[in-house]
């Protein structure tokens, strides 16, 4: 199939993670040309997300073979004189992952005493709904016949599938820790609880308790409704992730779901942590003397770089002891330290007030959270970049891994040869660390992440609406070793209806078993013997490897870059860092992920052809921006724009017919609209549309290239939005991200100065709006300037 | 109506957008329909040039990789109270290596699958591209999306099995095709048939 792949490219990049994306997708849009490679059959590599069954397939990839081989090269074929060979490992095996082990706690329904009822059930998704009754709203479209036949057909296949592989019990372990697997093997069916360090839930403890009772055969006719993600990562909703999907648009691709509360164990009680000042004045945990305590905290935190006075001391000590120093309860400095700041007990001061005050500016922006989590898994922001890059003229071939790289006399990297023997010409490689031999590689340290993957029955703390919890857990040890935990409700699009996926992530120490790193943690979250605590279904554990501060090795040729894949970093500021400045190394000059022209406003221009267009030309061609209609917006078709015609060297005729128009009411993947209208919301002049197109026509070799000569720019009309009764003097754009549906929308930006009305800020309780249940092309950011906890 | 509904996703956050897609009625209660329709196919097969003479009605011999673009609109007046806007993604020209992100399946609510007469091997492809089709994307109740094939640049010399049109129904009853359509983007031979066919499937209008 990839035959006729190019033998020229600039850069080739291997490895579909979310740093290697990143830079695909920005070299791309400026016009280089990049071939992006996997050796997987699938995208986002470490970053991946997967459903139920191809978690398990992955489990046995991971630590084995993938089956790609040494091309046979013909040296003297491939090689121009001087140039040298060197081969890199494809072997995957125990490279990055360690310790994988997965299984199901739940028994097959053949053993459950009631079978006809179990298959009822499984038959009706409207019983299960009525069942709980907190989900029939969710699940009211999917409750036509049609659909649960389909479901069951395609999962009878799947688990007809898994039953031939094996029984219930999945255990993958590295060569060395044969035991214990033979150990699992000898558990297959569930009949009695094992006696093996994982507690098994017994079916009857789940009957007992809730009227759902879950099966493996079950989950895995639900199979295709799992999003499990190998590096769970967040978005701080006012951090550089966010700012990068705004700016480049690739905010287009993605849909998010807020994280609605941050959980954590005050003296053994699990308790939603005050985080914003509406927060803490509604929280019931809190005293009215430590509600006054935590507001003077937080609003000092948020702007602590005015008030050095206050910390200067404990600067470089550790922020646990500037905590103590405080005069606060401990039930305060519990809060600030592990769930606002998220800070180990020897994090410094700086860091520790570095961390607050970025965690608190990220509130209000989407409402009363900090991060946002993408729907479907993070494993789709890798994705949304890669699509990106090859809508800008990316090749993209899974599958296939570079065999060896081919250095010339002057120690560059002049290309490489993949593994189906073609050589490829380039002048970067940009690989994934996997990818790399451990030559090309230097690092600081070489660490692991022990990781756990739950999906259970209920919710830590069970509330009316689904809610999507985020949990910082002190290291019980010596705290700093911290564990990460993160509940997905089904509305993450993670689980089907009536489940949770929830994701471990602690730093990994010596050779300790995730099973055993993670246990303190899970039993006090699970509890088989505790009725009020969720029952784990089905558990995956897994180490996975990372490099810190890592970098190419000293011989290796300076074309080459090496990238790290995903530490234990919950959020992804470091990612954006990283790649921009590696992006700015090898492309000095250029922007970095500029925001491509909207398709909607791209004419296209068939150059030879002007017998087409041609009597529409006038119309467009001289005219610089005098449509300017103030359409009925609803009517989108008619409602057109400023428009700028930028006409590059070739093209003369432009035919055009309604398609330019945008109506940011119907296109789904909606963004520039909202950008636009808070755009400096003064005036949007032609200038600068002629700015913005003029991006196109620096990269003009690429645009006549590609068949666009002519890019047509429209501006929006100048917000009419009610929003300018109160946008503050500097209004920032409001990040046109797709919140889903059913998302409480609170607004808006942080940065601007604290000048608001009392009215809008003091809402004692900020009770969500009602879901929204329109369209989320609907939903349109208003800027409301800033409603945070500071302002009061 | 129904709307946008978490719930309605059963791949990997397929949509059923053919339900959701109506994003209200305007002053004039004209309904609005947003429909995301694939163009998928091998290399050369004309996927540019037919959505470039649907869209914006003309051709061109002159092959080009599509840069830049993730999709083309198409707005219809599809009667008198409806306007349906058609968003054709191209496959990015480059992605044609069979590898689709989930990015580009997700949501779409119709496919068209095109291949050259002139070409046997496109139309042996044709049945990778509609399994990868189905793999990836699929209605909220688990159907595969509607789908339409092409045997595009009918103008010229046929190769294979397009030349017998009972085998070709054959074929598109067993792989799960709506239907057929010989198509030229050149001569502009039943693009605009072959869309409104496509449009029917989708569509609850």
């Amino acid at each position: 199939m990839a035959d006729d792949l190019p033998s020229d490219f600039d850069v080739v990049v291997l490895g579909t993670g979310l740093p290697e994306s990143i830079l695909a997708a920005a070299l791309s849009r400026v016009g280089q040309k990049v071939l992006h490679i996997d050796r997987n059959e699938y995208y986002s590599g470490q970053w991946a997300s997967f459903n139920l069954e191809n978690i398990t397939k992955w489990t046995k990839e991971a630590m084995g073979e993938l089956g790609l081989e040494h091309p046979t090269i013909e040296e003297d074929v491939l090689l121009q004189p001087g140039e040298t060979l060197s081969r890199l490992d494809l072997s995957v095996k125990g490279k990055t992952y360690f310790n994988i082990a997965s299984e199901y706690h739940v028994s097959n329904e053949e053993e459950v005493l009631d079978k006809t009822d179990i298959a009822k059930e499984c038959r009706s998704d409207d019983k299960m709904d009525k069942l709980n009754p907190d989900q029939v709203e969710e699940n009211k479209d999917d409750n036509d016949s049609e659909s649960n036949k389909d479901t069951l057909e395609a999962s009878e296949e799947a688990q007809s599938e898994e039953t031939k592989s094996n029984t219930e019990t999945e255990a993958i372990l590295e060569d060395k820790e044969t035991k214990p697997m033979s150990e699992h093997k000898t558990d297959e069916t569930f009949k009695k609880p094992s006696s093996s360090e994982d507690s098994v839930v017994k079916a009857e403890v789940t009957e007992s308790k809730k009227p759902e009772t879950w099966t493996a055969s079950k989950l895995k006719k639900d199979w295709r409704r799992f999003n499990l993600d190998l590096a769970p990562r967040l978005l701080y909703c006012a951090g550089s992730m966010v700012e990068l999907l705004i700016s480049s648009d690739i905010a287009k691709y993605c849909e998010f779901r807020t994280v609605t509360r941050v959980l954590t164990f005050l003296n053994d009680k699990l308790e939603k942590v005050p985080c914003s000042r509406a927060d803490v004045f509604s929280s019931k945990d809190v005293s009215m003397l430590e509600k006054r305590m935590l507001m003077k905290l937080l609003t000092f935190c948020a702007d602590y770089t005015n008030h050095e006075h206050q910390y200067q001391d404990f600067a470089d000590k550790p922020f646990k002891e500037f905590l103590k120093s405080q005069k606060l309860t401990n039930n305060i400095c519990h809060y600030v330290q592990h769930s606002i700041a998220m800070a180990t007990d020897t994090m410094t001061t700086m860091e520790g007030l570095a961390r607050t005050k970025k965690f608190l500016h990220s509130l209000g922006r989407y409402g009363n959270t900090a991060f946002l989590w993408p729907l479907y898994g993070s494993g789709e922001l890798p994705q949304s970049f890669c699509r990106m890059c090859a809508v800008f003229g990316g090749v993209y071939c899974l599958r296939t891994a570079v065999s060896a790289v081919i250095c010339g006399a002057d120690n560059k990297c002049k290309g490489v040869v993949l593994t189906n023997g073609q050589r490829i010409n380039c002048r970067y490689v940009i690989m994934e660390s996997s990818y790399a031999d451990a030559e090309d590689m230097t690092y600081r340290a070489k660490r692991h992440v022990n990781r756990g993957i739950f999906i259970t029955d209920r919710s830590v703390l069970p509330t009316e609406d689904q809610q999507l919890s985020l949990m910082f857990l002190p290291d019980p040890d010596n705290g700093v070793r911290p564990t990460a935990v993160l509940e997905l409700p089904p509305s993450s699009m993670t689980c089907p209806q009536g489940l949770h996926a929830v994701h471990m992530t602690r730093p990994g120490t010596g050779d300790v078993h995730p099973r055993e790193d993670l246990k303190i943690v899970k039993e006090k979250l699970f509890d088989p013997a505790d009725d009020d605590k969720p029952n784990i279904l089905w558990s995956m554990y897994f180490s996975q490897t990372y490099y810190e501060d890592l970098k190419r090795g000293e011989s290796t040729p300076d074309n080459i870059i090496v990238l790290p894949g995903p530490g234990p970093e919950i959020d992804l500021n470091d990612v954006v860092t990283q790649t921009r400045q590696i992006f700015v190394d090898i492309m000095p000059g250029e922007e970095f992920l500029p925001r491509p022209p909207n398709p909607e406003d791209i004419i296209y221009v068939d150059e030879n052809e002007a017998t087409v267009g041609e009597n529409k030309q006038s119309e467009f061609a001289g005219e610089e921006s005098e449509t300017n209609k103030t359409g009925d917006q609803s009517e989108g078709v008619k409602d057109t724009e400023e428009v700028t015609a930028i006409q590059s060297d070739e093209s003369t005729p432009i035919k055009t017919d309604s398609t330019v128009d945008q109506s940011d009411e119907s296109t789904p993947i909606k963004t520039d609209s909202t950008v636009d209208q808070s755009d400096e919301s003064s005036t949007i002049t032609a200038d600068s549309a002629v700015d913005q197109s003029n991006d196109g026509e620096n990269k003009q070799d690429i645009s006549s290239e590609a068949g666009l000569p002519l890019y047509l720019v429209s501006v929006r009309d100048p917000p009419t939005l009610s929003v300018s009764v109160l946008t503050p003097p500097t209004p920032r754009p409001p990040p046109p991200l797709t919140l889903s549906a059913g998302l409480p929308l609170y607004l808006v930006s942080v940065r601007d100065p604290p000048t608001l009305s009392v009215s809008v800020l003091t809402p004692p309780t900020p009770r969500p709006p009602p879901p929204l249940t329109l369209s989320v092309s609907v939903l349109t950011l208003v800027v409301f300037g800033r409603l945070d906890f500071l302002c009061i | 109506m129904a709307l946008l509904d978490p719930a309605n996703v059963t791949d990997q956050g397929v949509r059923d957008v053919r339900n959701t897609a109506i994003t209200g009625a305007t002053e004039n209660t004209k309904k609005e329909h947003l429909y995301k329709i694939l163009v998928i196919g091998e290399l050369g097969t004309g996927k540019t040039s037919i959505i470039k003479r649907y869209v914006h009605q003309f051709f061109s011999q002159h092959y080009r990789a599509t840069i830049g673009v993730d999709f083309a609109l198409k707005v219809l007046n599809w009667d008198a109270e409806t306007i349906v806007r058609l968003q054709l993604w191209d496959i990015a020209g480059q992605e044609r290596f069979g590898n689709m992100t989930r990015v580009y399946y997700r949501e779409a609510v119709g496919c068209i699958i095109v291949f050259d007469v002139t070409r046997a091997s496109t139309f042996d492809a044709v049945t990778k591209w509609k399994g990868d089709l189905d793999s990836k994307v699929q209605l909220a109740d688990g159907s595969p999306i509607p789908c339409v094939l092409l045997a595009n640049k009918c103008d010229q010399a046929k190769e294979g099995l397009v030349n017998n049109s009972s085998h070709m129904d054959e074929f598109c009853r067993e792989k799960g095709f709506g239907g057929w359509f010989e198509t030229s983007a050149k001569e502009n031979i039943n693009i605009d048939e072959a869309t409104r066919f496509l449009v029917n499937k989708v569509g609850i209008i």
